[in-house]
């Protein structure tokens, strides 16, 4: 392909459609520049969405055609609302399918989310519950547990308990995240597909079963 | 010296090929050579930058075409799709670049379009590591920077 002229290369890739052309970015750095060219990414948007929708969402700024595509197809994909989406192993907060926050990683082994340090830093858990420590003692326990062979179990909670935290702390803070309307709209919508209010109810009910099971693992 | 309605063209390691004019002409450029100076219909046309393995290939095309224009009923529109598929099949990775750039030169604009396309199905589908064994290309990627990439790629799950 370096052999060819810009021109026949370009032809070439104006023939992908949007994920053959996304993979293409990932062979190597000559495609990757010729993939990422504006004008391909332009084409695939009108020829989707049609001229009208293509002047509206136009970029602006710095903003490429292909930015603009995966924010549209994002919004085609998962809905326009308020939305918590998984994308690969990183969760992310999206509106109008835009990421609005990047809320965690998961790590693929375990199945545990880790929050982003950009998302949660200390400073936004004022209620004082310190919804954290759970996911703390639970790391701690984990040397404990797994040499008595009940690692399966052990797993399990991990991820209940990963994912009311998560669900909690995302409702706690939901109010802070976002702009008023938004919140108005996320409490309409469900997050997860109930209220934030449930969320905790969730959480509250998780956790002293989550405690008693230490206990009995302690033992 | 080729006789009327013949053109020679001669590639860059001098071999010579005598053609119909129709045949010929498939190629804008050549066409508009012709057009342009008539000394060209009579003596010898170089094709710079193609040698003789493909543009005999660019010819054996050409011609195909050229006679299925002329006459639809003796080279049906299947007959010419088959010639087309059996065409590009035949080629190896090098050939395919070559006959690309001559096409494009040449501005063969079917020869050109077929042949993108074949290029598009060898892409479509695949998974990088896959494209760069077809291509035969190096992953000049860190590991960070690939693993970056894939991140933002919200098509790669």
């Amino acid at each position: 392909m370096e052999r060819l002229p810009v021109e026949v290369s370009l032809k070439i890739f104006s023939l992908l459609d949007h994920q053959n052309l996304a993979t293409a970015q990932l062979v190597c750095r000559k495609w990757r520049i010729l993939a990422s060219e504006d004008s391909l990414w332009s084409n695939l948007f009108r020829e989707r969405w049609g001229l009208d929708r293509a002047m509206f969402f136009a970029p602006e700024g710095s903003k490429l055609w292909q930015d603009v595509y995966v924010v549209q197809d994002r919004g085609d994909r998962v809905g326009l609302g308020l939305k918590i989406i998984r994308e690969g192993d990183d969760y992310y907060l999206v509106h109008q399918g835009e990421i609005q926050r990047h809320l965690g990683t998961r790590r693929p082994e375990t199945g545990e989310i880790y929050h982003s340090s950009s998302t949660l830093r200390e400073e936004e858990f004022s209620n004082g519950e310190e919804p954290c420590s759970g996911h703390v003692s639970l790391e701690h326990q984990c040397p404990v547990c797994c040499p008595c062979g009940i690692s399966n179990s052990c797993f399990v909670l991990k991820v209940v308990v990963s994912f009311s935290v998560f669900t909690s702390l995302f409702a706690i803070n939901l109010k802070k995240l976002l702009q008023p309307n938004l919140y108005n709209d996320a409490i309409e919508s469900g997050v997860f597909g109930y209220s934030p209010k449930s969320a905790i109810a969730a959480l509250s009910f998780l956790l002293p079963v989550f405690r008693s099971s230490l206990a009995v693992v302690k033992e | 010296m080729a006789s009327k309605g013949n053109l020679t063209l001669k590639s860059c390691n001098g071999k010579e090929f005598i053609v119909e004019e129709k045949v010929a002409v498939m190629s804008t450029t050549i066409k508009n050579m012709v057009d342009v100076d008539d000394s060209f219909a009579q003596g010898v046309i170089p094709i710079i930058g193609v040698d003789g393995k493909i543009l005999a290939k660019l010819i054996e095309y050409c011609k195909e075409h050229a006679e299925a224009d002329e006459d639809e009923e003796v080279k049906s529109e299947e007959y010419l799709k088959k010639f087309d598929e059996k065409f590009v099949d035949e080629l190896n990775l090098n050939d395919l670049y070559d006959l690309l750039k001559a096409s494009n030169y040449l501005e063969i604009t079917k020869l050109l379009n077929l042949l993108c396309q074949k290029v598009a199905s060898m892409i479509k589908g695949k998974k990088p590591e896959e494209i760069r064994r077809i291509f035969n290309i190096k992953n000049d990627f860190t590991p960070e920077e690939e693993e970056e990439i894939n991140r933002q790629n919200p098509w790669a799950f």
